[in-house]
């Protein structure tokens, strides 16, 4: 989660977080990685459509009980989507942990609203730091 | 001595505190109808600038200070491909929560601000929360005054929930009432 999008008042995750034009989120299965191995991996990311790797130190963690979300009926659905190219391509690291929170077919707007809300609520920080965030949104306002 | 309504009034014409004020004129237009009480310069203020924000709704107009960092956002600003906010969209949020807030105010309610956060497809924001309550308006980025939100009296326990589509121009009554679930203090 990058540091944009988290509160600075209460430091908790904004709805505003989980939100994709394809309506599927990238995350992490904890079976194959842990928040250190996830917070590294983003490094080792470009940014998108560009040559440019990924700050981590912009990025913090979070984590989300697959039982939390199925019980809150948000139509969203959790699905294994392991990365793997031979060779690793620069840039798009190999991920046997990448995983994906699909929106359902036909979700309306307003239950995309309340999906991205209860995402926020249920939502548990793995690595946060509280004075690294107001660091980062003073100096780079 | 004839009850004089306060009018719209040039404040700058005449001197607030002018020491002669016998004549029954100027007590018309500097106090209260039918009363003693003068005018405080905030009802004068408010007489002669219906379209500025009264006081009351000042920590709304400082979450919207706070949050104009929004505009100067570039592309990419979260590392992920994330859209610039247009201004458009970022005014058109701005005025949606000046515009109820001080509808709601008529009432004699003060809603607390909300929290005004930008996405990656360029749309805006506004969380309104209590201790329990949640109320999410997200203002899309695209050329139809639209909005999309959902609402919960309680967000553990979403029986009483709402969502929907609202146009953003004008006051919606429905909206405005779940709006006032938010007032200060509350």
């Amino acid at each position: 989660m990058h540091f944009n999008q988290i509160d600075k008042t209460s430091l908790k995750a904004l709805p505003s977080a989980f939100v994709d034009p394809d309506y599927e989120i990238s995350c992490d299965w904890n079976r194959y990685s842990t928040p250190t191995q996830s917070l590294n991996l983003i490094g080792k990311e470009y940014k998108k459509g560009k040559s440019q790797f990924k700050d981590p130190n912009d990025f913090f963690i979070v984590s989300l009980l697959v039982k939390k979300i199925i019980v809150r009926n948000i139509k969203q659905n959790i699905v294994h989507d392991p990365k793997q190219n031979i060779p690793e391509v620069i840039g798009s690291p190999n991920n046997r942990a990448h995983s994906l929170i699909k929106s359902e077919k036909n979700i309306q707007q307003g239950e995309i609203v309340k999906a991205r809300l209860i995402l926020s609520e249920i939502c548990n920080w793995e690595i946060f730091d509280k004075e690294k965030l107001i660091h980062l949104k003073s100096s780079r306002k | 001595m004839p009850e004089f309504q306060p009018a719209v009034i040039n404040f700058k014409r005449f001197e607030f505190d002018r020491p002669h004020l016998n004549n029954y004129y100027w007590e018309g237009i500097l106090h209260k109808p039918g009363t003693k009480q003068r005018h405080t310069e905030d009802d004068l203020n408010k007489i002669n600038n219906p379209n500025k924000f009264c006081k009351e709704l000042n920590h709304i107009e400082k979450v919207i200070e706070d949050s104009k960092y929004i505009l100067n956002l570039e592309d990419d600003w979260d590392s992920e491909g994330a859209q610039q906010i247009p201004e458009i969209i970022f005014n058109r949020a701005i005025d949606f929560i000046r515009k109820y807030s001080k509808n709601i105010f008529e009432d004699e309610i003060i809603i607390s601000a909300p929290i005004i956060s930008p996405l990656r497809d360029g749309s805006i924001d506004l969380l309104w929360q209590s201790s329990n309550s949640r109320l999410l308006l997200n203002i899309k980025n695209t050329s139809e005054l639209t909005g999309f939100f959902y609402g919960a009296l309680d967000i553990h326990n979403t029986k009483n929930e709402v969502y929907g589509n609202i146009e953003t121009d004008i006051i919606l009554p429905s909206f405005k009432g779940w709006l006032m679930e938010y007032k200060m203090g509350g």
